[in-house]
C-alpha cells in the first residue's frame, strides 16, 4: 500500500475507530519502494501559462497544505511540510509517522521505473522458462 | 464415385453456374484461413513497436525478420530448453490421450454401430450429448469431481483404492490427460461410428462363411476396413488437443503440465517478442501440416486399394 493510502485511510475509518488502529512500516534502512504521481503539461498544450499558474498554486506552501489536509490526502512535494509540522498540527496521527514522505527518502528508496525493451524481453524468456516447467 | 456424380462433378458440365457453387468456400478460405494465416506470417516476421508493444507486422515478404525464427528453433533443438521441453511433454499428452480416446471410442463406436438396434438414434444422441455443454463448463466440472473433498476421491476412497484424498489438481499429467482425452472424444467416436455404420454387413458374413472366427474376421475384415476411420479420428483429435492450452490451466496450472498452448499464450498477450508467439504457432502448424499429409496420402492410398 501506498504511504499516501495509510494517510487518506484515516477519513475511512469505521465510526468510533480512531486512527490508532492503523500503521504503517517502510524499511527503517529506508530501502523500500517509493514513487510519486507527477502533472505533466502536453507541448501542444492550448494555455501553457494558465497551466504553469496552476502548477504554481498547487506548489504554493498554503494552498498544496490544504489541498493535501482537506482534500486529497496525498502528499505534496513541499519540504516545508515536514513530519513534525504535519503531526503536531494532527493531520497525520503519530502512529503513521513512517508514511510521511520526506526528499531524502528519494535517496535511498527504490523507485519502480518500466523495464528496457531489451531488460523486457529477457525477464519473458526467464518467466516462459518458468512457465516452461524448465527452471 | 458413380456415374452420376462423375457428370456433375466432372468437366463436361464446366458451366459457371456449378463453379459458382463452389464460391462462398473459396471465398470463405481465402477470407478466414489464407488471409488471417499471411498475418500471422507478417507478425512472426515482424517486430514491435517497443513502447506500445503492439506488434508491427511485415507486410513485405522481401524485408522479413527472421529472428523469432532463430529464437524458436534454437529453443527447439537445444536439449533441456524451454520450447523443447515443453513440445516434448505436449508430443506425449497427445499420443498417450490418442491412444487412450481410441482405445475407449472405439468398442464405443463398434458397439453402436453393430448392436445399437433400434436405440442406436438414441445412443448417438446420448454420445453428441456432452457438445451441448461448452467445453469450459465440461472442464470445471471436473475440477469440483477432482478437488479433494470430489467425488473422484469419495469414490476411490470408498472402493478402498486410496487411504486418504490424493490432490489430483495440484499440477499432475495424468489429471490433464483426462481432461483431454473427455473433452476431445465424442469426435473421435462420432467419426469412427460413421465408418463402422457403413461396412457392408455381407463381408462379415461371408468371413464368417469362409470359416473365419468371430475374433479373426474382426482383425481382419473389420479392422482394416476401419483403418481410414481411425486415422481420420485420430486427426480429428489430435490437432486441436496440439494447440489446447486451457486444459492444463483449468486442471493444473502448474508449469510441469504446460504445453506448447501455453507458451504460445505467454507470448502472444503481450512483451516485446509477440513475434516469438506467432512464430510457433507457424512451426506447430508445419509440424501438423506433416501428419495432416500423411492422412491425405494414406487416405488416398486406402481409396485406391478398395477401387472406390
Amino acid at each position: 500500500m501506498w504511504s499516501g493510502s495509510a494517510i487518506s485511510a484515516q477519513w475511512y475509518l469505521p465510526e468510533g475507530a480512531g486512527p490508532k488502529a492503523l500503521g504503517f512500516w517502510f524499511p527503517a534502512d529506508g530501502g523500500g519502494t517509493i514513487g510519486n504521481d507527477l502533472i505533466a503539461i502536453p507541448r501542444a498544450a492550448r494555455s501553457p501559462v494558465l497551466a504553469h499558474h496552476f502548477l504554481n498554486y498547487l506548489l504554493d506552501v498554503k494552498h498544496g497544505y490544504d489541498n493535501f489536509a482537506n482534500y486529497v490526502g496525498y502528499q505534496p512535494p513541499l519540504t516545508k511540510l515536514d513530519p513534525s509540522k504535519l503531526i503536531a498540527d494532527g493531520v497525520v496521527p503519530a502512529n503513521l509517522k513512517t508514511a510521511i514522505v520526506r526528499e531524502s527518502d528519494f535517496d535511498k528508496g527504490y523507485f519502480p521505473t518500466e523495464l528496457s525493451p531489451t531488460g523486457q524481453t529477457e525477464w519473458q524468456n526467464a518467466w516462459a522458462e518458468f512457465k516452461a516447467g524448465v527452471r | 464415385m458413380s456415374d452420376r456424380d462423375r457428370r456433375v462433378g466432372g468437366k463436361q458440365s464446366g458451366n459457371a453456374f456449378w463453379a459458382g457453387l463452389a464460391l462462398p468456400g473459396v471465398a470463405w478460405l481465402y477470407l478466414f484461413f489464407l488471409l488471417p494465416f499471411y498475418v500471422i506470417l507478417c507478425v512472426a516476421f515482424g517486430t514491435v513497436d517497443p513502447i506500445f508493444q503492439t506488434p508491427a507486422p511485415e507486410w513485405n515478404p522481401l524485408q522479413w525478420n527472421t529472428s523469432a525464427f532463430e529464437f524458436v528453433f534454437e529453443g527447439l533443438f537445444s536439449s533441456g530448453a524451454a520450447f523443447q521441453t515443453v513440445f516434448l511433454r505436449t508430443l506425449v499428452y497427445v499420443v498417450v490421450a490418442t491412444a487412450l480416446s481410441l482405445l475407449i471410442a472405439y468398442p464405443v463406436a463398434y458397439y453402436v454401430a453393430r448392436y445399437g438396434g433400434r436405440w442406436k438414434t438414441l445412443l448417438l444422441l446420448g454420445l453428441i450429448a456432452p457438445f451441448f455443454i461448452s467445453y469450459l463448463m465440461r472442464m470445471l466440472a471436473w475440477i469440483n469431481l477432482l478437488q479433494d473433498d470430489g467425488w473422484v476421491n469419495d469414490v476411490l476412497i470408498w472402493v478402498g483404492i486410496l487411504d486418504a484424498p490424493r490432490n489430483w489438481l495440484d499440477g499432475r499429467a495424468s489429471s490433464v490427460i483426462l481432461g483431454l482425452v473427455y473433452g476431445y472424444i465424442p469426435f473421435m467416436i462420432l467419426a469412427l461410428y460413421a465408418f463402422l455404420d457403413r461396412i457392408d454387413r455381407s463381408l462379415l458374413e461371408a468371413a464368417r462363411d469362409l470359416g473365419a472366427s468371430p475374433f479373426q474376421a474382426f482383425r481382419l475384415v473389420t479392422l482394416p476396413l476401419s483403418m481410414p476411420a481411425i486415422l481420420a479420428g485420430v486427426v480429428i483429435i489430435a490437432l486441436p488437443m496440439f494447440g489446447d492450452y486451457y486444459t492444463p490451466d483449468l486442471l493444473s496450472q502448474s508449469p510441469s503440465t504446460s504445453m506448447v498452448g501455453n507458451q504460445i499464450n505467454l507470448y502472444i498477450r503481450g512483451g516485446q517478442q509477440i513475434p516469438v508467439g506467432a512464430a510457433l504457432v507457424v512451426v506447430l502448424m508445419m509440424f501438423l501440416a506433416v501428419l495432416m499429409g500423411y492422412y491425405i496420402v494414406s487416405t488416398a492410398r486406402a481409396q485406391r486399394r478398395l477401387g472406390a
